[in-house]
C-alpha cells in the first residue's frame, strides 16, 4: 500500500495548485457566485484547458495526456480545494469522454474527445424525464430509424448546464417492444438542431437546470453511440464513472471551500469575546467533518484507483457518492447551525457572514442526495449488484 | 498511489486466514471468554512458529524483517477471527523495546518475544482512566540501583499472563504533566505485583494490576529517565491504528455475515436480502467498512513510513471506533433474534467492537486531539 503520490504527481499538483492560487481569487470567486454558469466561468475553464489538464486520463491519441485516473483525481482535488468552477469540465469528461471511450467508434472519439479537453464543446446529459426519475430504464422519448438518421421525440427535465451545451448525451427508447433495460440506446444529439427547445426550471439551489423537449429532432446515424439496445448498459458505466469523481467531495456547494470558511467564522470571537472554536461541542463537530472530508477523500481514490485497474467503479462510485453527498449536507448543516440567527442571511443583505456561502451551500446540498442517481438508489446497487442480494 | 495489498501482504493475509480459521474457530474464542488464561500456550506456541511474534521486528533479533503495515495486515485477520490472548499487548510492547531499547535490552527482550517466550502486557492507564499524562501517579521512586513502584494501573490487557510488563509510571515532578514519566520493563512474577481479572464486556481478560514495593532494576528503564512520554505518545500511535485495524477485519466479518444471513432468512415467502430496507441497512455497513479500511491503512502507511502521523492516527481511531459500532448495530438489527443469543457469534463482535472503541481512545478523544491539530 502507498497513500503517496510519485515525484511526477507532486510535481503536477504543484503546477495545478499555482495555476488556481493565480486564477481563483476572491475577488474571482465573487464573480463566479455571482454570475453562476456564464462567461467569467467558461474563459477560465478554456485557460485552464490550454494546460490539458481535462485530458489527464484520457489517451494522447485523443489529445489526452496519457497519464492515470489517479492523476486525474489530484487535479479535480486541487480544483475542489480551490473551489475552481468545475460544471463547464466534469460532466463531458466523466460521462461522455468515458462513455466515448469506452462504447464510441474510432471516430466519434476522434471527433469529440479533444474538443472536449479542450472545453470548446460544452455538453448536458439527457436522462431524467418526468416519468423516469429513478426509474430511469422506463424513460419514454423515442429515437425512430429513418433511413440514414434518427428522429427525436420526447421531453428530458432536471437537465444541467443545458443552458449552454452544444451537444447532448442523450438516452432514448429505440426499442419499445423489448424489456425497459434492453430498448434503449445512447445518442450525440447536437442542441442547434432544428426541434430542440429549452425551458428554465427555476430551483432553490444556485445550480441551474432545464427542461429540453425534442420535436422530431433529426439525429445522423453516425450520431448512435455503441450499439443500439445496449444504451441502459452502457449508461451503468458512465454513471458509475460519474459518481466516482473527486469533484463531489471537495468542489461545489457544502465542499472544502464551505468548511474551510465554517472553521473561520467558528475560530472569530462571538458575542462575550469567546471563539465558538473552544466550545467542546462546536471542536468535536468540526474534527468529525474534517475526519469526514479525510474519509470522502480516501474514497474518491480508491474509486481512481479502481478505474486504473480497469474496474468500472459501480459499488466505488456509489459508496464514494452516498458518503460525499451526504456530507456535503452535514457540512452545511452544521454551518448553519453555529451561525445561529446570522445563518439566514443571504446574498445581497447587509450583515452577510461568508459571502452567503453556508447560506447557499444550504440550500444546494439538498439536491445533491438525489441528484446523479438518488442516494436510495446507489444503496440499491450496492445491495443488488455488489452483494447480489435478491431485487 | 497503490490501495491494495501487495504481493506478500497478499499472503500473509491468505496464511492468516487459513490458520486463524483452522486454529481459532468460534468454539475456542467461546472457551477463551471462560477460560482464566484467556489463550492457550499451545496456540501461542503455533503462533510463534508461524512467526507473527517477529513479524514486525529485525531479523538479527528473530524476526522476519517486516513493518507496521504487515502487522496491520495481521491484526485486521485477527479481528476477523476475534483472536483472544496476549498477543496484541506483546507485539505492541515489542514495538517500543525496538524503538526506545538499549542493544542490552533489545537483545534481551526482542529474540524471546518473537520465539513466544515471554508475553508482554502494557501498563498504561490507572484508576483515572484517562490516556493523559495527567492521569499517571503511580510512582516510581529510586533506591540504590532499583526503583520502588506503588500505585495501581487498571485496564491492562492480558497482565495475568504476561512474563512482563512495560509501566508507565512517574518519576518526578515538572512543569507539565508530561514531565517526570519514566517507562519500566518490570518482571511481572516480582513480589508487589497481584493482578486480578475484571469481568469486562468482552470478557478479554484486562486487569487491576496493583503495585505495592515492587522492585525494578535500574537497567530496565526503557528509554529516557523522566522523559518517557514521548514514547507513551508512540504506543498510543501503535495501539491506536493496531485497534483499528482490528475493528475493520471485525466489522468486515460483521458484514459479511450479515449479508449472507439476509438471503437465507425468509420471511413474508421471500428472503429478508429483498427488502430494501434490509437492502439499505447492508449498503450503509459498507459505507463504513470501506471508509474504515482506507483510513486506517493510511494511518499505518503513515506510521509505517514514519511520516508525521498524529492527526491521521486520531482521525482513524475516531472514525473507525464509532464506524464499527454502527456496523454490528446493524448486523444486530438484521439478524434480529438470533444474532441477539450466546450461541450466535453476532453478539461476539458487538462486545469487542466496545471494547475496541474506548481502548486506547474513543470518537470523543481522538476527535479533541484533531481539533488541536487543527489548530482550533
Amino acid at each position: 500500500m502507498d497513500f503517496g503520490f510519485t515525484p511526477e504527481q507532486g510535481k503536477l499538483k504543484k503546477e495545478i495548485c499555482d495555476f488556481l492560487t493565480r486564477e481563483v481569487t476572491e475577488d474571482f470567486l465573487k464573480g463566479i457566485d455571482e454570475e453562476g454558469q456564464g462567461e467569467l466561468s467558461l474563459s477560465f475553464s478554456r485557460r485552464l484547458a490550454r494546460n490539458g489538464w481535462p485530458g489527464l486520463a484520457i489517451a494522447k491519441e485523443y489529445g489526452g495526456m496519457g497519464g492515470s485516473y489517479v492523476d486525474f483525481c489530484i487535479f479535480e482535488e486541487e480544483m475542489g480545494l480551490h473551489n475552481a468552477p468545475y460544471d463547464d469540465i466534469y460532466p463531458a469528461i466523466r460521462d461522455v469522454a468515458t462513455g466515448l471511450l469506452l462504447f464510441g467508434s474510432e471516430e466519434q472519439k476522434k471527433k469529440y474527445i479533444p474538443a472536449i479537453i479542450a472545453v470548446e464543446d460544452l455538453w448536458c446529459l439527457g436522462y431524467t424525464e418526468p416519468e423516469a426519475g429513478s426509474d430511469l430504464a422506463s424513460l419514454s422519448t423515442r429515437a425512430i430509424r429513418n433511413g440514414d438518421d434518427y428522429i427525436i421525440n420526447g421531453q428530458k427535465t432536471f437537465t444541467s448546464f443545458a443552458h449552454r451545451a452544444q451537444f447532448c448525451w442523450l438516452m432514448a427508447r429505440t426499442d419499445p417492444g423489448l424489456p425497459k433495460h434492453k430498448g434503449i440506446s445512447i445518442f450525440i444529439l447536437d442542441m442547434r438542431a432544428p426541434g430542440v427547445m429549452r425551458r428554465d426550471l427555476p430551483v432553490m439551489g444556485v445550480s441551474r437546470v432545464s427542461e429540453l423537449f425534442f420535436d422530431n429532432v433529426c439525429v445522423p446515424k453516425e450520431n448512435l453511440v455503441g450499439e443500439e439496445n445496449r444504451g441502459f448498459y452502457q449508461a451503468a458505466h458512465t454513471l458509475a464513472a460519474h459518481r466516482a469523481g473527486m469533484d463531489r467531495v471537495m468542489g461545489r456547494q457544502g465542499g472544502w471551500r464551505t468548511f474551510r470558511e465554517i472553521v473561520r467564522f467558528a475560530k472569530e470571537p462571538r458575542h462575550g469575546g469567546k471563539p465558538l472554536s473552544k466550545d467542546p461541542v462546536v471542536r468535536q463537530k468540526i474534527a468529525e467533518l474534517a475526519i469526514e472530508f479525510e474519509v470522502a477523500r480516501l474514497l474518491a481514490y480508491r474509486g481512481a484507483w479502481a478505474q486504473d485497474r480497469g474496474i468500472s467503479p459501480t459499488n466505488e462510485g456509489a459508496v464514494s457518492k452516498i458518503f460525499a453527498t451526504e456530507m456535503q449536507r452535514r457540512v452545511a448543516g452544521f454551518g448553519m447551525e453555529i451561525m445561529g440567527l446570522y445563518g439566514q442571511l443571504a446574498r445581497g443583505s447587509k450583515y452577510l457572514p461568508l459571502a452567503g456561502n453556508v447560506e447557499a451551500a444550504f440550500r444546494d446540498t439538498v439536491a445533491y442526495t438525489f441528484a446523479g442517481g438518488s442516494n436510495e438508489i446507489q444503496r440499491n446497487i450496492i445491495a443488488t449488484r455488489g452483494f447480489r442480494l435478491p431485487a | 498511489m497503490d490501495l491494495g495489498l501487495n504481493e506478500a501482504q497478499e499472503m500473509l493475509k491468505k496464511s492468516a486466514r487459513e490458520f486463524l480459521e483452522k486454529e481459532c474457530p468460534k468454539s475456542f474464542v467461546r472457551a477463551m471468554e471462560e477460560a482464566e488464561k484467556g489463550y492457550t500456550p499451545e496456540l501461542w506456541r503455533k503462533i510463534a512458529d508461524v512467526g507473527w511474534l517477529g513479524l514486525a521486528l529485525p531479523e538479527k533479533y528473530g524476526g522476519t524483517g517486516g513493518n507496521f503495515l504487515d502487522l496491520a495486515v495481521l491484526l485486521e485477520e485477527m479481528g476477523r477471527a476475534l483472536l483472544p490472548g496476549p498477543f496484541f499487548s506483546t507485539a505492541i510492547c515489542s514495538l517500543a523495546i525496538l524503538e526506545a531499547g538499549t542493544d542490552e535490552q533489545k537483545a534481551e527482550f526482542l529474540p524471546k518475544i518473537a520465539s513466544g517466550d515471554i508475553i508482554m502486557a502494557l501498563a498504561l492507564t490507572e484508576p483515572s482512566a484517562t490516556y493523559d499524562a495527567s492521569g499517571i501517579s503511580l510512582s516510581a521512586e529510586r533506591q540504590e540501583d532499583h526503583y520502588v513502584l506503588n500505585g495501581a494501573k487498571l485496564f491492562v490487557n492480558d497482565a495475568h499472563v504476561a512474563d512482563y510488563l512495560l509501566c508507565v509510571a512517574r518519576t518526578g515532578k515538572g512543569a507539565k504533566p508530561e514531565d517526570g514519566i519514566t517507562i519500566f520493563a518490570v518482571n511481572a512474577k516480582e513480589s508487589g505485583i497481584s493482578c486480578n481479572i475484571l469481568k469486562t464486556i468482552a470478557a478479554d481478560k484486562q486487569c487491576e494490576v496493583l503495585f505495592e514495593k515492587a522492585e525494578v532494576p535500574q537497567k530496565n528503564i526503557l528509554g529516557a529517565l523522566n522523559k518517557g512520554w514521548p514514547l507513551v505518545e508512540k504506543l498510543m500511535l501503535w495501539a491506536a491504528v493496531g485497534k483499528c485495524a482490528e475493528m475493520l477485519g471485525q466489522s468486515q466479518k460483521a458484514l459479511e455475515m450479515t449479508v449472507e444471513y439476509a438471503k437465507q432468512r425468509i420471511q413474508f415467502g421471500r428472503p429478508i436480502g429483498s427488502f430494501q430496507a434490509v437492502q439499505h441497512h447492508c449498503a450503509n455497513m459498507l459505507v463504513d467498512v470501506d471508509s474504515s479500511r482506507f483510513i486506517t491503512y493510511e494511518a499505518a502507511w503513515k506510521l509505517s513510513e514514519g511520516l508525521p502521523s498524529a492527526k491521521e492516527v486520531s482521525m482513524a481511531k475516531a472514525w473507525v471506533s464509532d464506524a464499527t459500532r454502527r456496523v454490528v448495530a446493524l448486523g444486530h438489527q438484521v439478524h434480529g433474534g438470533i444474532g441477539f443469543t450466546k450461541e450466535h457469534d453476532m453478539q461476539l463482535y458487538f462486545r469487542r467492537a466496545k471494547a475496541a472503541e474506548v481502548l486506547f481512545g474513543d470518537g470523543d478523544y481522538h476527535r479533541e486531539i484533531v481539533a488541536r491539530e487543527m489548530g482550533l
